[in-house]
Order: C-alpha cells, then structure tokens, then sequence
C-alpha cells in the first residue's frame, strides 16, 4: 500500500474530477467535440501519469476543463483526434510549468500555448512541444494580435 | 521527514472516519495550494507541496477521528498565533536581559531569531525560517517544529542567561576568556563552564560567585569525590542555586542535566589525574580543548 501521503491525496480527486468534466464537455459539442465517459477517465489517468512525469501535484480540479475552454474552439482540432491532443496539451502544460519555474500563471500559459498552436505551428503538437517556453511569449509577428509580453525570465 | 497515511489517521480508526479524514484533507490542501499560488495556478512542484501538506499537518496538530477538520485548521491557526505572540514575547525579554559578553553567536541567534517572527509564514509553519547557531547545553529536540521550538530553544536560553546573570560580570568575562582561544567570535555555549566551576567550588564550600578555581582548590575537588559523587553534586546543585539566588524548578532542573553531561568528562579526568581542563583557572589557565 502506497503509505506516501502527498501521492495518495493527490490521487482522490479522480471520482469527483469525472463528473465535473462531464459538465465541461458540453462545451465542446458546440464545435462537434465531445469525450465519452472511458475516454474521460482515460484523461484523467494520463493526467497523473503527467504530474508524476513532472514531478508535480495538483489538488482541486485539474487543467483539463482549462485545457477543453481554451481549445475546444481550435481549427486544427477534430473529433478523431480530440482526445489524443488534449492528452498531450495536458502533458506540455505541465512540463511547461516546470520549464517556467511557475512564473507564469496557468491561464497565461494555456493561453500561449493556444495562441501558439493556432497561429504559430498550425496544430502541430510536435512543433508546439518545441517550443521553447520564453517564445510562447515572444512578441507577434506582423499581422498577429499583440498579446503580454512582459514576463521575463 | 514526510506523514506517512498511518502516522496521520491511525490505523485503528474506522474506515468511514479514515475516508472522511483524507476527504478533507484532501480539500484543506486544495485550499493551501490556491493560498500559495494565489489561485494563480492548480498545481505545484511535489516539494512544495510536500511542505504545504507538512505546514498544514503541523497546524491541524493530533488527528480526531470525525472532527471537522476546516475548523480544527482554523484553530490550528488561532492557536499558532498565540504561540507566536508568546514566543515574541519571551524574546523580546532575552534581548532585554541578554548579558552584554559580547559573543557574536548569542547576538546574532537573537537577532535571527526576530528575523523568523517577521519571515513566518502559516503555510509553512513547520519550517524555522532562521539560522540559530549558538548552541545551548541542552539543544532542543529536533522533533519540535517551527515555533515549538523556537519556544523551546528560547525557554532554555532564558534559563541559562538567568544562571550567567546571576554573577559578577568581571568574573564571567574572565572565566570565558578561558574558556578558549576566541570566546567573541567561537560557538560555545555559555552556561556550561560556569556551571561546572560554580559546582565545584560549592563542592569544597567555597563561594560559587567566585568563579575562579586554583590549582589547590582543584586538588580539594579531587580529594572531595569520593566512591558516590551522585549524592555530592546534588548538595552542590543546592548550594549554587541558593548562592545565585534562583530557586526555580527550572533552575534547578537545568543544572542538575547539566552535572548529568560533564559527569562522563569527569571521570575521564580523574582517572587521568588532571582535572585542569574541567574545573577552569582564571589565574592558572590551562587552554580548554574545544569540543
């Protein structure tokens, strides 16, 4: 039995977090996107695989439904891969964080992150894996919306 | 060292009161996280939160099965509060009656110690955000945590300043100056030498306050210690406090420790026939070996 009390704590959110991003799916199947219940679960488990990868902990609800509000709405997400990006959104968020030193807050990366998905490397989760952190926040380019580029190192 | 889930909720507890600790448990460290992050971020690195989970514990303090455990954590913190307050409090004394001997460890302990009051932090309560290097005959038990023991390290310094004040300062500056090479600058603790010379000279009847011992009065101590020496120092524990004027069960328990732990160098010292590195000379000073 895992006697570690930060590792079983941080592993009692999973029934509740089911549930609560049932709720957020919704949002999704504006865009004709949506997450069964196993695949819900699926993401949910590869998010503690993420956390334990990176060595982080999370208590509350988790990044996801952030993840599913801020993506949901992206051109180069569709229903064949939805799942499998969101997973590896939910992977790079983290190893971000740590890359960041969490001197970004979880809504500025994720928004980076979606501006640099979009707009940047066309929905490639490779490329934005890439990406170092400091350029999610370099200055747009011509055409581009200027977003905060204050954050320094 | 981190909780373990059996260190936290006994295993003896039921399985609904276990569920329904780790339930709110888990949702006080929700809420310390948002606290920290400053609902910035959801997550954090497993060191921090590992403190975080450590602070909390130390607040909440021993586990009741069905207690509610938000309030019990808000008492935790009222409770945190006043041993603070008290802690403060008690410093604030020592620094008023700290004897000027100008020993840098003691000033600077003192004035790091005012630094952790300011650096507190209830998140982190268990942590002692301070460097406290001079040492104390008795050290504080590395169990205490955060302001226990400050509190602690704190009453034992007040116990030990009493004793040193409680003699002619020209004769404590004389005796420390033996004591070693750089009684300023060095880390040694105090109370100790004064102790163990005041004892001695209450062993042969002679005046505690004079600190000072001769190589004769030496011999007196020897000759003194006969097979029982158990029976000896306890007169003599007597004889120095009732000299000094302080007559606290404190006091008194501080010394005795105190005969407890220079009792083993004694007895080196016997055997090897020199008791001058024990009982110090102001005026026949052989250099102490620092320990």
């Amino acid at each position: 039995m895992e006697d570690n009390l930060l590792v079983v704590l941080g592993k009692r959110g999973l029934r509740q977090e089911v549930q609560a991003l049932s709720e957020y799916n919704q949002m999704g199947e504006r865009y004709g996107l949506s997450l069964s219940e196993s695949q819900l679960s699926r993401l949910i488990e590869r998010r503690f695989a993420a956390l334990s990868e990176t060595n982080r902990v999370e208590f509350g609800g988790g990044i996801l439904k952030a993840l599913i509000y801020a993506f949901c709405d992206s051109p180069y997400i569709d229903p064949s891969n939805y799942e499998e990006t969101l997973a590896t959104l939910q992977d790079l968020f983290y190893a971000f964080k740590n890359e960041c030193r969490d001197r970004m807050t979880d809504d500025e990366l994720i928004h980076a992150m979606k501006d640099t998905f979009d707009r940047r490397v066309q929905g490639s989760l490779e490329a934005l894996g890439q990406t170092p952190v400091e350029d999610l926040l370099r200055a747009p380019e011509d055409g581009e919306e200027d977003f905060d580029d204050s954050w320094t190192e | 060292m981190t909780a373990g889930q059996s260190e936290v909720a006994p295993e003896k507890w039921s399985a609904s009161d276990q569920a329904a600790f780790f339930s709110q448990l888990y949702e006080l460290m929700a809420l310390c996280v948002r606290r920290y992050t400053g609902g910035d971020s959801t997550s954090v690195p497993r060191e921090i939160a590992q403190e975080l989970l450590d602070g909390l514990l130390f607040v909440l303090g021993t586990p009741v099965p069905g207690a509610n455990l938000m309030r019990q954590y808000e008492n935790g913190l009222k409770t945190l509060t006043q041993k603070m307050e008290t802690a403060k409090g008690l410093w604030r004394e020592i620094c008023l009656d700290a004897p000027d001997l100008g020993n840098l460890a003691l000033r600077d302990t003192l004035k790091e110690i005012g630094g952790f009051f300011s650096r507190h932090d209830p998140l982190f309560a268990h942590e002692l955000r301070c460097m406290i290097d001079y040492p104390l005959c008795h050290p504080v038990s590395e169990a205490l945590k955060g302001v226990d023991y400050i509190t602690d390290y704190l009453k034992r310094l007040k116990t030990e300043l009493e004793f040193i004040n409680a003699f002619p300062v020209k004769r404590v500056r004389q005796l420390l100056e033996v004591c070693c090479m750089d009684d300023h600058e060095q880390l040694f603790n105090l109370y100790e030498p004064l102790a163990v010379n005041a004892l001695g000279l209450a062993l042969i009847g002679e005046n505690p306050k004079k600190l000072d011992i001769s190589a004769h009065e030496r011999q007196k101590i020897a000759d003194r210690l006969g097979a029982d020496w158990k029976p000896a120092f306890e007169k003599a524990v007597h004889r120095v406090l009732e000299a000094l004027g302080l007559h606290s069960v404190k006091a008194e328990n501080y010394l005795t420790a105190c005969v407890q732990s220079f009792l083993p160098r004694l007895k080196v010292a016997m055997e090897s026939g020199d008791l001058s590195w024990v009982f110090l000379s102001v005026s026949e000073p052989a250099r102490l070996p620092m320990r």
